[in-house]
C-alpha cells in the first residue's frame, strides 16, 4: 500500500514540478494584484498629505476649526465645508433611513413574491444613475418648486426674528443646505434599501414563523423581531449610506449655493468639502490655495475611510 | 412534493385509513378530511387526526409524507405564503377555525383573555392558542427573560411582578429554569442548542395555548439534550395537549399517547401508540415500524 502510494508521487514528480512553476506565477500575479492595490491607495494618502503639508503647517490645527475661507487675503480654514459636509449628510441619512427601512420592509415581508424581485431590481438600477443627472434634476427642477412652494411661503410668514424664522431664513433660491440633503436622500436611497433588503432577507424563514406563531402582528413581527435581528446590520447600512454622501461632489456641487463659512439656518446656502474642491480647483492659482483643497482633500479621505471601516466592522460582526 | 405523483398507483393508497379516534368529547384539535396544496402540488389527501386533549400525538412517516405539511396546517402558519391552501376542516374545540380566511377582525383584547369567535376569527388569535416550537430553535435576539415574556406581552398586560411569575412558571415547567435563572437579562441566542430549544418551549407554553405543536423538535439535539426535552413534554402534559412530529420511532413509542403513521400525504393508520408500534394493522404501517423502509 505504502509502495504503491510513493511509486505513484514518483511517478507524478516532473508534471507536479511543472505544476508548482505554475503555481508560483499564478501566486505571484496575485500578490502583486492585491499589493499594486494597497501601494496606490498608499500614495494616494502620502501625496495628499505632502501636497496639503504647507496649509497644515501654515494655519496649523486651526485649519480645522477656522471657518474663514478667503482666496485674497490667503487665509484657509475649513470648518464651513466640514461642517456643512458633515450635516448635509447626516440630514440626508435622517431623510432616507425611514424610506430605506419602508422599502425594503415591504419587498420583503408584504409584497407578492411576482413584483417584489421586479422592484427590487428598479430600486439598485436607480444606485446607478450619474450624479450630474440627479443634480441638474435638482438645479432645473427641484430648487426652483422648492423656493416658490416652500421657501417663500415659510419667509413670508414667519416671525424672521423667532426660533422657526431662523430655523428657515435665508436667500428663496432653491439652493441651500436643505435642497441638498434632500437630493442626497435620493441618491442613497437605492443604496441603503438594497443593502437592508439583502439584511432582512438572512433571517431565518423559522424564527420569522415562531414569531407569527406566538399571535404577533405583521408590525410586531418586524418592529419586534426582526429589526433587532439586524440591529447592527442595520447600523452599518447606515454608516454605508453615511460613507457615500460624504464623498458626493457633483449632485451637491450644483444645489448647495457654495458659499463659504458656516451655513447659518437649514435654508442657507453652504459647501461642502467636495463641492469646495470641485468649485476652485481650476481657479487655484497660488501654491496656498492648492495646498489648503488638497489638505481637504485628505480630510474627506480620512472622513470617508473612518466611517466606511467603522461599517465593514459592524456588518461583520452581524453574520447569523 | 415529487412524491405525490407515484400516489395513485400504490395500492394501500386506496385503503381506507386505519383509525382509531378517541371519544369526540375528549378532542381539542381535530383536522377532517384534510388537503393540503404548495400552489397546484397536492401534499395532503384527505388526512384525519384527532388530538386527545392532555395527551401527546405523535406523528410518523418518512420523510416527505406531509407530517410537517400537517402541523403547518393546523395553526395556519402557511397562511403567510401566497399560494399554500388548506381545504377541509380543521375544528379548534369544535368550531372550525379552517373555514375563515382570517384577518378580518382584531378580536384581541389586551388586557383580556383571548377569544375567539368562529365568525370573524383572528388569525393571530388563533395562532397564540395554538403554539408551535421549530425544529431548528428559533430564539429572537432579545434577551431570555424578554423571549418567554414576549408572546404574553402581545396579548395581555402585565405588572412586572406577574411578568416574573409568569417568566420563572415557564422556564420552570420547560425543566430551563434552575440554568438560567442567574442570566435572565443575557441573550438567549448565547444558550447552547438544547437550552435555546426548551427557551422555545418555554416561550410557547408561557402563552397558555391548547395545544402545542413541536416540529421534529429533537432533530438537531445531542441525546441529553433530548432526553432532557422529552422528560419536559411528559410533564407538559399535564397541562397542554402536544402533537409532535418525529423521525425517531423509539421516541414516539416512548412519549407519545396516540401515533398516527403518515405515508405519502395521507394517513394510514392512527391507533394508540403501543397498539400502533406492536399490532400494526397496516402492512404499510408494519414495514415502516419494523425498519424495512423509510
Amino acid at each position: 500500500m505504502t509502495a504503491t502510494t510513493m511509486d505513484i508521487e514518483t511517478a507524478s514528480q516532473p508534471a507536479r514540478g511543472q505544476g508548482a512553476a505554475g503555481e508560483m506565477i499564478f501566486r505571484t500575479l496575485c500578490f502583486s494584484a492585491a499589493t499594486l492595490l494597497m501601494a496606490a491607495l498608499a500614495g494616494v494618502v502620502v501625496s495628499l498629505a505632502i501636497g496639503g503639508w504647507p496649509a497644515f503647517r501654515q494655519f496649523g490645527i486651526g485649519f480645522l476649526f477656522s471657518s474663514e475661507w478667503n482666496p485674497v487675503t490667503e487665509v484657509y480654514g475649513a470648518a464651513g465645508p466640514i461642517v456643512g459636509t458633515i450635516v448635509t449628510s447626516i440630514l440626508a441619512l435622517v431623510i432616507a433611513l425611514p424610506l430605506a427601512l419602508g422599502v425594503s420592509v415591504f419587498l420583503v415581508e408584504f409584497c407578492p413574491r411576482r413584483i417584489s424581485r421586479p422592484i427590487a431590481i428598479a430600486v439598485e438600477l436607480l444606485a446607478g444613475i450619474p450624479s450630474i443627472v440627479y443634480g441638474m434634476w435638482g438645479l432645473f427642477v427641484l430648487a426652483p418648486w422648492f423656493a416658490l412652494h416652500i421657501q417663500m411661503p415659510l419667509l413670508m410668514d414667519l416671525d424672521p426674528n423667532g426660533l422657526l424664522g431662523q430655523l428657515f431664513a435665508g436667500i428663496p433660491n432653491g439652493a441651500n443646505i436643505f435642497t441638498a440633503s434632500m437630493i442626497l436622500a435620493i441618491m442613497i436611497l437605492p443604496y441603503m434599501s438594497a443593502v437592508f433588503r439583502e439584511l432582512l432577507l438572512t433571517i431565518p424563514s423559522q424564527v420569522r414563523e415562531a414569531a407569527y406563531g406566538l399571535g404577533s402582528t405583521s408590525f410586531e413581527v418586524v418592529a419586534q423581531v426582526m429589526l433587532p435581528y439586524v440591529r447592527r446590520g442595520t447600523v452599518g447600512v447606515i454608516m454605508l449610506g453615511l460613507g457615500r454622501a460624504l464623498g458626493e461632489t457633483m449632485a451637491v456641487t450644483f444645489i448647495i449655493g457654495n458659499s463659504h463659512g458656516f451655513p447659518h439656518s437649514l435654508f442657507d446656502s453652504g459647501s461642502t468639502i467636495a463641492s469646495t474642491i470641485a468649485n476652485e480647483f481650476a481657479e487655484a492659482t497660488s501654491d496656498m490655495h492648492t495646498s489648503a483643497l488638497v489638505a481637504l482633500g485628505l480630510v474627506l479621505f480620512l472622513l470617508t475611510f473612518a466611517v466606511l471601516a467603522t461599517a465593514r466592522a459592524l456588518l461583520a460582526s452581524d453574520k447569523h | 412534493m415529487n412524491d405525490v405523483a407515484p400516489a395513485s398507483m400504490i395500492s394501500a393508497s386506496t385503503d381506507a385509513p386505519i383509525m382509531h379516534v378517541p371519544p369526540a368529547d375528549t378532542l381539542v384539535l381535530e383536522a377532517r378530511k384534510l388537503d393540503f396544496f404548495y400552489g397546484k402540488n397536492q401534499s395532503l389527501f384527505g388526512v384525519d387526526l384527532p388530538i386527545e386533549r392532555n395527551k401527546i400525538t405523535a406523528l410518523i412517516g418518512p420523510s416527505g409524507c406531509g407530517k410537517s405539511t400537517l402541523l403547518r396546517a393546523l395553526n395556519k402558519i402557511y397562511d403567510l405564503y401566497p399560494g399554500q391552501q388548506a381545504t377541509g376542516r380543521i375544528l379548534l374545540d369544535g368550531k372550525d377555525i379552517l373555514s375563515d380566511r382570517g384577518s378580518v377582525a382584531r378580536l384581541r383584547a389586551r388586557d383580556g383573555d383571548v377569544q375567539i369567535d368562529p365568525a370573524n376569527l383572528d388569525v393571530s388569535a388563533l395562532r397564540a392558542r395554538i403554539g408551535m416550537v421549530f425544529q431548528k430553535p428559533t430564539p429572537f435576539p432579545m434577551s431570555i427573560y424578554d423571549n418567554v415574556a414576549f408572546g404574553v406581552r402581545l396579548y395581555h398586560k402585565k405588572s412586572k411582578a406577574e411578568m416574573d411569575q409568569i417568566v420563572e412558571r415557564s422556564l420552570r415547567r420547560a425543566a430551563l429554569w434552575d440554568e438560567v435563572k442567574d442570566k435572565l437579562s443575557s441573550s438567549g441566542l448565547g444558550l447552547s442548542g438544547g437550552q435555546q430549544q426548551r427557551l422555545c418551549v418555554a416561550r410557547g407554553i408561557a402563552v397558555e395555548p391548547e395545544v402545542l405543536l413541536l416540529d421534529e423538535p429533537a432533530s438537531a439535539l445531542d441525546p441529553v439534550s433530548t432526553a432532557k426535552l422529552e422528560e419536559t413534554l411528559m410533564e407538559l402534559r399535564n397541562d397542554f395537549s402536544i402533537v409532535i412530529v418525529t423521525h425517531n420511532l423509539q421516541q414516539a413509542a416512548r412519549i407519545s399517547d396516540h401515533t398516527g403513521f403518515m405515508f405519502l400525504g395521507k394517513m394510514i393508520e392512527f391507533r394508540p401508540t403501543a397498539e400502533l408500534f406492536e399490532r400494526p394493522q397496516s402492512t404499510r404501517t408494519r414495514d415502516y415500524v419494523t425498519g424495512r423502509f423509510g
